[in-house]
């Protein structure tokens, strides 16, 4: 049940989807992990309290929630999650909150536009003057929109 | 603790804990670029009927506010209730439609703003049946999907969607209220 602190490095992590996460696996800021040369991960201190704060370094293990969340953060896919942690299942990787990339709220656009068959440009311009349907996709559609062009995760 | 992870948290132990007498699973997306923050989740109670949310947050002075939100229970019948919180309109498209309105009529602009206005307010509510499910509700188009009207409501929280849901479709479960922050102090009018 842990995830080896290597898998950081090895997926390329990145630094700011660390920040909001629930308190009780928060890594407190990026001052937190070390890294070599400004890139490779060298070790890793998390903890809610200063009491509590373990200091982890190349080639020791991680606790499978903290490993875990910041795995699913870094836009695997779940199996290779899994497949790279050892979670015995795919139930404790589906209790994380999934974090949206960029590249998401792209595939999302794609699905809305696939769905209505209507490109997003389209759909957003008929949005603003009020001649789109009105319900829960149109909503997440025009709000991912406009995430995407203010340059979400960018 | 960030405002933001805080307000999560609080969402995530009301989905995976204080409701788990009745919920079969949920799952959630979140963003945490500090510029576009949003909650998205999506809940199945154990009688199948689904529960989506989602909500586009801000962060002023370490608080959180809402700047949209949307959501949306259906139950196996198709029927369904959608709460939904506009965006308010930019200081861009404010000044577009002052700049619209330039030399029409005052009187007619006002009633045009107010007719608007209750056609689909900031806060409204919609309630209906899903399309896939209306081939015998095709004589009340007023009840088909979201093309009802827009009905005017006060702005309204997830405990409170929780207590709404609990009150009408768990009735066997109404304890679980306690466990709730539900105002119901009517609006002064």
């Amino acid at each position: 049940m842990t995830v080896l602190i290597e898998s950081l490095n090895k997926y390329k992590i990145p630094l700011k989807t660390l920040d909001n996460l629930p308190k009780s696996t928060q890594i407190k800021n990026s001052e937190n992990i070390s890294r070599k040369n400004s890139k490779e991960i060298t070790s890793v201190t998390f903890g809610r309290t200063n009491n509590d704060l373990k200091h982890l370094e190349i080639g020791s293990r991680m606790p499978i929630k903290e490993g875990l969340i910041l795995l699913s953060n870094s836009a695997l896919s779940r199996k290779r999650i899994e497949r790279f942690s050892s979670a015995t299942s795919s139930r404790q990787i589906d209790v994380l909150p999934r974090i949206i990339t960029r590249n998401d709220i792209r595939n999302k656009l794609l699905a809305f536009e696939k769905k209505y068959n209507k490109t997003s440009d389209k759909f957003y311009s008929d949005w603003k003057q009020g001649k789109a349907i009105d319900n829960l996709d149109t909503l997440k559609w025009a709000t991912y929109y406009e995430m995407w062009k203010q340059k979400y995760f960018m | 603790m960030s405002a933001f992870g805080d307000y999560y948290s609080n969402q995530k132990g009301i989905f995976r804990s204080k409701l788990s007498e009745i919920v079969k699973s949920a799952k959630d997306e979140i963003s945490n670029d500090p510029k576009n923050l949003f909650i998205n989740w999506i809940v199945v109670f154990k009688d199948e009927s689904i529960l989506e949310t989602f909500e586009y947050l801000e962060i002023n002075n370490n608080e959180i506010k809402k700047t949209n939100y949307g959501y949306e229970y259906k139950r196996n019948s198709g029927y369904f209730f959608f709460y939904e919180m506009e965006k308010e309109k930019s200081s861009a498209d404010k000044a577009d439609t002052a700049k619209l309105a330039k030399g029409i009529d005052e009187m007619k602009k006002e009633k045009s703003s107010l007719s608007d206005k209750l056609k689909k307010p900031q806060y409204h509510l919609h309630v209906g049946v899903k399309k896939e499910y209306s081939s015998h509700i095709q004589k009340v188009p007023e009840l088909l999907d979201h093309n009802g009207p827009h009905y005017k409501v006060s702005p309204i929280t997830i405990d409170e969607i929780i207590g709404i849901i609990i009150v009408n479709f768990y009735d066997t479960k109404i304890n679980l209220l306690d466990r709730f922050k539900i105002n119901i102090t009517p609006n002064v009018v």
